[in-house]
């Protein structure tokens, strides 16, 4: 590239428009610049095209950084004694005008029907519309691995399913997504898979959805994740 | 006390996600890339411990994620636009507006090494020891690229509002 005296030039110009120029080449550049006015010229394209490109840097979105793996054991007992909240928390999200018959709630979009008795201790079932999301089926298998099966829509298209079984137990069969996140709390482990959710959007809702599945965690982290995760534009089409 | 090696992630993250915006020209894709570059930080077992070197290391992994998305996409060619005289450009065509469009039509290595130095803040050293490559590579490489970039910026059908005076 430096064969032509002027592409020389244009290397030293755009080292120079970088500050990395020695001090004595700068010198020499900058008595040029002087005295030669198409080079001043080009100096100062070249400068100003650096700053728009520096100044072109977009507004930066959320990020919610993993969490890195902690060695600790959560007590069982603990999420059990977060068990009466949550089940609360988790029956909220269902629509409390669709039809009630004694303990039993039909989600808005289905026949699938729970019956809040035979919720197994310590699921909790997240609440998730903070992020748009609606829980509209819960079903539960006793002695079935999973265990509990729910069903989350927004109003966009977007589609999670979270399902628990008991932490050891067999494993439920692979359940086909674009994403999903797994953990345990509680005894238990959930999986969370969506179907056609960008990937930074479903990552804030795992993290939600397993704060809130979590005991002694702050609740308003939880909802910040799911908050966060409703901005931006609609997560999902069809 | 402990040492928190990913101390500095938070701060890096606008220029990361800068750098991969200006490598894959979408937002909610950079979104992704800077995420799952922080992941694979968060989990690696070996984590540069100064400041400058897990800042290069976290390019780096910027880096090679986003080559694979621009890969996996299959990218179209970049346009060739026709060379442009530095000498007596019109400068008055380089704005935020047109400097974005053009961007977006460069190949991924003019785009890449304008995101280090101009975007990233990395010194010529800097960037060719991510790149492995050079510093007089860089050298002549930022100079292509910028020049690449006058080339798209004029070949662009956008012009600039003028600015009002009086």
């Amino acid at each position: 590239m430096a064969d032509d005296p002027k592409d020389h030039d244009l290397l030293r110009l755009n080292a120079l428009v970088d500050g990395e120029l020695a001090p004595t080449e700068r010198a020499d550049v900058a008595a040029r610049l002087a005295v030669n006015r198409d080079l001043a010229r080009a100096y100062a394209t070249l400068a100003r095209l650096k700053a728009s490109v520096a100044e072109g840097v977009a507004e930066t979105p959320a990020f919610v950084l993993p969490k890195r793996r902690r060695y600790t054991i959560r007590r069982v007992a603990a999420a059990a004694a977060s068990l009466a909240a949550v089940i609360g928390l988790g029956l909220w999200a269902l629509d409390t005008h669709n039809a009630k018959r004694g303990d039993t709630v039909v989600s808005a979009e289905g026949p699938t029907a729970i019956t809040l008795a035979s919720l197994p201790a310590g699921t909790n079932i997240p609440r998730l519309d903070t992020a748009g999301l609606k829980l509209v089926g819960l079903t539960i298998g006793p002695g079935r691995v999973p265990l509990v099966t729910a069903t989350y829509r927004g109003p966009h298209g977007c589609r999670l399913d979270l399902r628990a079984w008991p932490a050891g137990a067999a494993e439920a069969p692979p359940l086909p997504g674009t994403a999903s996140a797994r953990w345990t709390a509680g005894g238990l482990t959930y999986e969370l898979t969506a179907h056609g959710m960008p990937k930074w959007r479903f990552a804030l809702i795992a993290e939600g959805a397993k704060e809130q599945t979590r005991s002694g965690t702050d609740p308003l982290r939880a909802e910040q994740r799911l908050r966060q995760a409703n901005n931006g534009p609609p997560p999902c089409v069809g | 006390m402990t040492h928190d090696p990913h101390a500095g992630l938070t701060a890096l993250l606008p220029r990361l996600f800068a750098f991969g915006l200006t490598m894959l020209g979408d937002a909610d894709a950079a979104r992704d890339l800077v995420q799952e570059a922080a992941a694979r930080a968060l989990a690696a077992t070996r984590v540069p411990d100064e400041a400058p070197a897990y800042r290069a290391w976290m390019f780096r992994i910027a880096r090679n994620a986003a080559l694979d998305e621009i890969r996996r996409k299959q990218q179209t060619v970049a346009a060739d636009h026709t060379p442009v005289d530095l000498w007596h450009y019109d400068d008055r065509r380089i704005a935020k507006i047109t400097v974005d469009q053009g961007l977006a039509t460069l190949a991924p290595p003019h785009r890449e090494i304008i995101s280090l130095i101009d975007i990233a803040g990395f010194s010529y050293g800097e960037a060719a020891e991510l790149l492995g490559v050079p510093a007089g590579t860089i050298m002549s490489r930022i100079a292509r690229a910028r020049s690449a970039l006058l080339a798209a910026i004029e070949a662009s059908s956008i012009q600039p509002l003028k600015s009002r005076h009086g």
